[in-house]
């Protein structure tokens, strides 16, 4: 009787004495058997662990009950709310967490009125103007208060965003105005004709609605300012990822630990839509593995959806509101002993939601903007997190190239275990704005 | 329901769902509670696809009950249900077979899986990659822990050909399941 036989007679209890001293002493000189052993008593972990195969679906009893006649046992009420309870109270707790520190601004960043246009981006702007002129040795006060009116009407009429270089030409365009306006002594005619021509260069970016904005707004009605364009930008940004523990890094749901695949990633899509300062951000990635390990043959792929709408709190902050989704399909094969291949495919999903902030280290005005973000959210497991760090570049107007290295760090919490997924990427694409 | 036939043997119980009021409803009630896990259990890790190992589950219960109506006389209950929810299952194999024979292939993990965790799901996967003989000798011993006397009474074969497959359904798990084990393990101490 080999060993193997003797280490299952073992473990069904039915080994006698004197084998059951030579298994051990097989044991403690064969690796192999002791690595036999600890699997099979794995396997054995497992199966009991599988308490769901032994309850019948509440559906399938009231089919028994109701086919013979008689009255189906009632199913207890609690039972989807007991089975879902941490993932409900987590999530609950987070979002209600998460709206209140979205709505919640102390420092009265957030935009104000009925405009869209952020305060504390236009007062950014401002600020920076105001430094421009000073820096000039521009003289404000020498300016009629109907040329101070225009001025300001540039000012506040400039559609915020966080791109920064939409930003800086708009505080080129309005600094010229101003220049213009304090530096020589025209009327106020003039003065409109010099800010509409500043004001079509680079309302020739954003669009025609930013023209006629800026028009109105100093033409016609003061209100009119708040009307901010409504533009888009559409990046294609394929990332590349080196995961450090699995092919989904930076990727949440409970596959980490279950399938594990060290490789590169492709990624993803990114489209966004800006209304002042407020931005949805809508994001699609999708990843598969470039290395095929472990198994005879396998296919794995990621998709997710994600939008976060952002609102700007300064310059440098802003705060958004996040939900996603993500699915993975994942299919491997193996090799049976009669040499047919086999495949296995399972399609876990999980839908998260949560708040983000993303700072930026330096101004978002800068060219080059540094930006943290954070992700704090829950999805049905529990609470899960994403620390990311990276770079934007904007040299031209229209057309961006963004090029960043995102370090991240994703750690999340599934059946009160903590799991970390630590991923290096880089990522680089092209931003159109319309 | 009166809680003493929870104290009631299987036998007087299988009596009674003869008998006409609520005694019968009482008895198969009771019978219920004890045996549908186990047969559950059964059917879902034998058949592999959870719509048609409750469509079975259903199906055994059911002629379970007409059965003991007709004959109330039965001194292993259990044996009985079992008996007539592995024909019940053999029949849905051998039909889902005619009809998908081209793409057995693959098999694929019934959405519902997905609520429980993915482990759960990846070693229910890998008992479908077993060959039939196999995966049901399995279940019968580790999950509906089964004697290899009462499995061999059960497929009707010899106690020594049934350990041979299970000891065998085991090692060809751990040599699936080999490159999770550690998962698996991390997971069941968690």
């Amino acid at each position: 009787m080999d060993t193997s036989h003797l280490l299952q007679l073992w473990l069904d209890g039915d080994l006698d004495v004197s084998n059951e001293q030579q298994l051990f002493a097989e044991l403690a000189s064969d690796s192999a058997l002791r690595e036999e052993m600890h699997d099979l008593l794995a396997l054995r972990e497992v199966v009991a662990m599988d308490h769901s195969a032994y309850v019948p679906s509440d559906t399938a009893t009231r089919a028994v009950f109701e086919r013979l006649g008689f009255t189906p046992p009632a199913a207890s009420p609690l039972s989807w709310f007991g089975k879902y309870k941490q993932g409900i109270l987590s999530s609950t707790t987070t979002a209600a967490i998460m709206l209140l520190l979205f709505l919640w601004d102390p420092m009265g960043w957030g935009p104000q009125g009925e405009g869209l246009v952020s305060p504390t981006l236009a007062g950014a702007n401002e600020q920076i103007l105001l430094d421009q002129v000073l820096d000039q040795g521009s003289a404000q006060a020498e300016m009629t208060p109907n040329q101070q009116h225009v001025v300001a009407e540039a000012q506040v009429s400039t559609p915020t965003t966080q791109r920064s270089q939409v930003a800086s030409q708009l505080s080129h365009a309005s600094s010229m105005a101003i220049e213009t306006v304090a530096q020589s002594d025209i009327s106020n005619s003039q003065a409109q004709a010099i800010s509409q021509e500043n004001a079509t260069d680079f309302g020739d970016v954003l669009g025609g609605s930013t023209e006629a904005s800026i028009e109105n707004s100093i033409v016609e009605s003061p209100n009119a300012a708040q009307v901010v364009p409504v533009f888009g930008s559409i990046s294609l940004t394929p990332t590349q990822e080196i995961s450090t523990s699995d092919l989904f890094s930076g990727n949440t749901s409970v596959r980490d630990r279950v399938h594990t695949v060290r490789g590169a990633a492709i990624s993803s899509a990114h489209a966004s839509n800006s209304l002042g300062s407020e931005l949805l951000d809508v994001r699609h990635s999708s990843s598969m593995p470039l290395i095929s390990t472990r198994v005879d043959a396998e296919a794995n792929s990621l998709n997710g959806f994600s939008a976060i709408y952002w609102r700007a709190r300064s310059h440098k902050f802003w705060f958004g509101l996040a939900a996603g989704q993500e699915a993975v399909y994942q299919e491997y094969g193996h090799k049976r002993d009669d040499g047919r291949m086999v495949s296995m495919a399972q399609f876990p999903s999980v839908f998260w939601y949560g708040a983000a902030a993303r700072y930026y280290l330096n101004s978002t005005l800068d060219e080059t903007p540094l930006y943290s973000e954070m992700i704090l959210a829950a999805n049905r497991f529990g609470p899960m997190t994403r620390l990311s760090l990276g770079a934007q570049w904007s040299p031209y107007q229209n057309l961006t190239l963004q090029a960043g290295i995102d370090g991240q760090l994703s750690f999340y919490n599934h059946q009160q275990r903590l799991y970390t997924t630590p991923s290096l990427g880089l990522s680089y694409g092209v931003v159109f704005k319309f | 329901m009166p809680t003493d036939y929870k104290h009631t043997d299987d036998a007087e119980l299988f009596a009674m769902l003869a008998q006409s009021g609520m005694d019968s409803e009482y008895a198969f009630r009771e019978l219920y509670r004890r045996y549908s896990g186990r047969m559950h259990a059964y059917c879902l890790r034998v058949m592999g696809d959870r719509e048609v190992a409750e469509d079975v589950f259903q199906e055994a219960f059911f002629r379970f009950y007409k059965s003991a109506q007709k004959k109330p006389n039965m001194t292993n209950v259990p044996g009985f249900l079992m008996r007539i929810t592995r024909n019940l299952c053999l029949n849905a194999k051998r039909d889902k077979r005619e009809t998908v024979e081209f793409e057995d292939w693959q098999y694929r993990v019934n959405p519902d899986s997905v609520e429980k965790s993915e482990l759960l799901n990846l070693v229910s996967t890998a008992l479908e990659l077993l060959e039939d003989e196999y995966r049901e000798a399995f279940v019968l011993r580790e999950y509906n822990g089964h004697s290899y006397n009462e499995i061999s009474k059960i497929v009707g074969d010899s106690v020594a050909a049934v350990k041979t497959r299970v000891f065998r359904a085991r090692k060809k798990l751990r040599s699936i399941l080999k490159p999770y084990i550690t998962d698996i393990e991390r997971n069941s101490k968690a």
